[in-house]
């Protein structure tokens, strides 16, 4: 078998093309996951360099995570690493369906501060506040169907917010030409200081009057909080929420007329388009859905944050689920089942970090791992190549010359 | 409001304008050959935290700010490896900059300074009277006056975006720059080396941007927090959009973004609209880019093959 002969015959295998679009491609796989080792080897040699023992750091970061049962913090930790990694996979999802379309919403960041400030206004604002206050207090035993309620209503609302924000974008992109990257960036900023230099801050219209320096809302009522499913940690309803939400993404994008056409116009955004469009697709509806939806996804985030974590909207910086949801959804390659697992990945990464303070190393280290991990699948074409490259030289050697088989 | 107070307005506007100018030029420029770099955020963090690295242990700002420029190259020749010569995603590859920056800074910070949040204040900064560009012959013109004592970065500012004007429309290499950015192809069928362009307008972008990192931790303020550059790159980038990828017209941009930063100030001193919230100022500069980027103001276009990867073989 000769080299170009084999090849060949190993691309067809494996089905890749020149693009490297196919979905059964199994180096789908291999690259998240090589790029999530490598930056893991990279994020060690930093700690190394800096005269610290890597291995003490991730044993300290991996042990924590609540990725490993047993130790008498387990419970905890696996309660913050699903807490966690439902508002990553949320975003991610938001970003991973926006990737499927071929546009990249940056700016799940702004829709899910939008999302979880308007969940916070409907969880304290008094006339629903005190309806399902009301409602909570007639029901008795019952009281959890106004919790229910109470909590679909604002995370309804806080997802249709976010929506909106995202349908902004999508409206300006297709009415008027603007790029998704920068709209979505400049709608994030004009979301961040909408809320934090003007809502939220010191005497604003959503912070309680006070004559010290508050800055935050003020707090959800009890009936809007998400209800807790293990009862001596604060795990939420959050996680099954969200694993719904992968499934209803994954039905979308691959059982319904809607999704089929989605993906029919990401596969040809570089090139223009004309297929869909030659085939009837209503392009701009799709697109300004497909933002809508997305934006929703993030929003669902953003309530998460607030219903079933701080309870109010916090006066500090909250910045990154967002942007982490970008590298939940590249790791995960932008399918539903991938972002589901990356997210726990990061949100393990995350509950464990904290722990790496005592081997004095910041828990924004988790920010280098993922940093370099989305850097690795950006180099994806190299990575890609290398992986194709060894897996040649292994065959090679397995297959024995083709002399020898002659004589055989 | 007397003079003495509008002079110390106008000088402060421009202590917020120069950051993002540098930043806007990096825009520009990387733009301009057919390079997004969305990572100039992160960059500028790399070149604020290494322009303070620099100068708090030289004593020199001078040495601060080089090694905020090869520290602005460097990241800049990371961006350029993995989109031009591995063809990745441009986005993705700068959000993968300003991810690890967030991360690598702070790490840093507490490795070499043993804080958290704040680096230690320099003495020797860009802001300090010593470093100041003196022209007290202006000083005693009105609306001038402001001019007779700035940072000297403020200065570098400026004079970069009359070199960035005269590089791109008047040289030889600055035509090959636009056409890589707008027909890669035909630069191609020219004999020009689209890879190699785009790898010299990256890296240059960068160093610009590490230089207006530098401005913020060593020009601007004296030290280096956690927080920079607090999404100056972002508001840079706009500027570049709002300038029309126009080296003058990100200047303008610029400017323009500055005064946004103190209308804050601005009102606290005057008196006027003291209703007003501060979120409603701050959103001014965003609001104004999509106004800009709709055509609601008027039309700014990216240059054709911006975002795209080049593949020579390809038809």
């Amino acid at each position: 078998m000769s080299e170009s002969n084999f090849t060949t015959k190993f691309l067809k295998i494996f089905g890749i093309d020149n693009r490297g679009h196919n979905r059964r491609d199994p180096l789908n796989v291999w690259v998240p996951l090589v790029s999530i080792v490598l930056a893991l080897i990279v994020s060690m040699i930093v700690i190394a360099a800096s005269g610290r023992n890597p291995f003490r750091a991730y044993a300290l970061l991996f042990g924590d995570s609540g990725l490993i049962p047993g130790g008498a913090a387990w419970r905890r930790e696996f309660a913050e690493l699903l807490i966690k990694s439902a508002m990553y996979i949320a975003t991610g999802l938001s970003v991973a369906l926006a990737f499927k379309g071929g546009l990249f919403n940056i700016g799940a960041e702004g829709q899910f501060w939008v999302g979880a400030i308007v969940a916070t206004f409907f969880g304290y604002w008094a006339p629903v506040a005190h309806t399902f206050g009301a409602m909570y207090a007639a029901l008795g035993s019952f009281g959890w169907i106004a919790q229910l309620l109470h909590g679909a209503i604002c995370i309804i609302m806080g997802m249709l917010a976010g929506g909106a924000w995202a349908a902004v974008a999508g409206f300006l992109y297709v009415k008027r030409g603007v790029n998704i990257v920068i709209g979505t960036i400049m709608l994030n900023w004009i979301a961040w200081f909408l809320i934090t230099s003007w809502l939220v801050t010191f005497n604003g219209p959503m912070t309680p009057a006070s004559q010290t320096f508050t800055f935050g809302s003020f707090y959800v009522a009890d009936t809007a909080k998400l209800l807790r499913i293990m009862m001596p940690t604060r795990l939420n309803t959050s996680i099954l929420l969200v694993l719904l939400a992968a499934y209803a993404t994954w039905f979308l994008l691959y059982k319904t007329t809607i999704g089929y056409e989605i993906r029919a116009i990401g596969y040809t955004a570089n090139i223009g388009m004309e297929t869909p469009r030659a085939q009837g697709i209503n392009i701009s509806r799709r697109i300004v859905q497909l933002m809508t939806i997305s934006g929703a996804l993030a929003g669902l985030g953003g309530c998460f944050f607030i219903l079933g974590m701080q309870y109010q909207f916090p006066g500090t910086a909250i910045m990154g689920y967002g942007w982490t949801g970008i590298g939940v959804a590249l790791i995960g390659q932008s399918e539903p089942l991938g972002v589901v697992l990356a997210g726990l990945f990061i949100g393990a990464l995350r509950t464990g970090a904290t722990s790496m303070q005592v081997a004095n190393i910041p828990k924004t280290f988790s920010n280098i791992i993922e940093g370099l991990a989305v850097g690795f699948i950006a180099l994806q074409v190299a990575v890609r190549y290398y992986l194709v490259k060894i897996i040649q030289r292994r065959r090679a050697r397995r297959a024995p010359p083709a002399g020898q088989e002659a004589a055989v | 409001m007397n003079i003495t107070q509008i002079n110390l307005t106008i000088a402060q506007m421009l202590d917020y304008t120069t950051p993002i100018l540098f930043a806007a030029l990096c825009g520009v420029l990387s733009e301009s050959s057919g390079v997004v770099n969305i990572g100039l955020d992160g960059i500028m963090r790399f070149g604020a935290f290494f322009g303070l690295l620099g100068a708090f242990f030289s004593h020199s700002p001078w040495i601060g700010l080089l090694l905020g420029i090869a520290i602005g190259c460097l990241v800049g020749a990371l961006h350029a490896f993995i989109t031009i010569k591995w063809n990745g995603d441009q986005t993705v590859s700068g959000t993968a900059i300003n991810v690890i920056a967030t991360g690598l800074m702070t790490y840093l910070l507490e490795y070499v300074f043993s804080t958290t949040g704040y680096s230690p204040q320099l003495q020797n900064y860009f802001g300090a009277q010593a470093y100041r560009v003196h022209l007290p012959f202006l000083a005693k013109v009105p609306l001038l006056g402001a001019f007779s004592d700035l940072s000297v970065m403020i200065w570098f500012g400026f004079i970069c975006t009359v070199l960035m004007h005269v590089l791109l429309y008047h040289t030889v290499l600055g035509l090959r720059i636009r056409t890589c950015g707008e027909n890669p192809k035909a630069a191609t069928t020219l004999g020009i080396n689209v890879f190699r362009v785009r790898w010299f307008a990256v890296i240059a972008g960068a160093a610009l941007a590490g230089i207006g990192g530098a401005a913020l931790s060593i020009s601007s303020f004296s030290g280096f927090s956690d927080s920079m550059p607090n999404g100056v790159g972002f508001i840079g980038l706009a500027a570049m959009i709002f300038g029309k990828w126009t080296p003058f017209g990100a200047l303008g941009a610029a400017l323009l973004f500055g005064t946004g930063q103190i209308v804050q100030s601005l009102i606290a001193v005057t008196g006027i609209a003291p209703k007003l919230a501060p979120g409603l100022t701050l959103i001014l500069p965003y609001v104004l880019t999509l106004a800009v980027l709709a055509g609601f103001v008027s039309r700014s276009i990216a240059p054709a093959a911006d975002g795209m990867p080049y593949y020579k073989e390809q038809r």
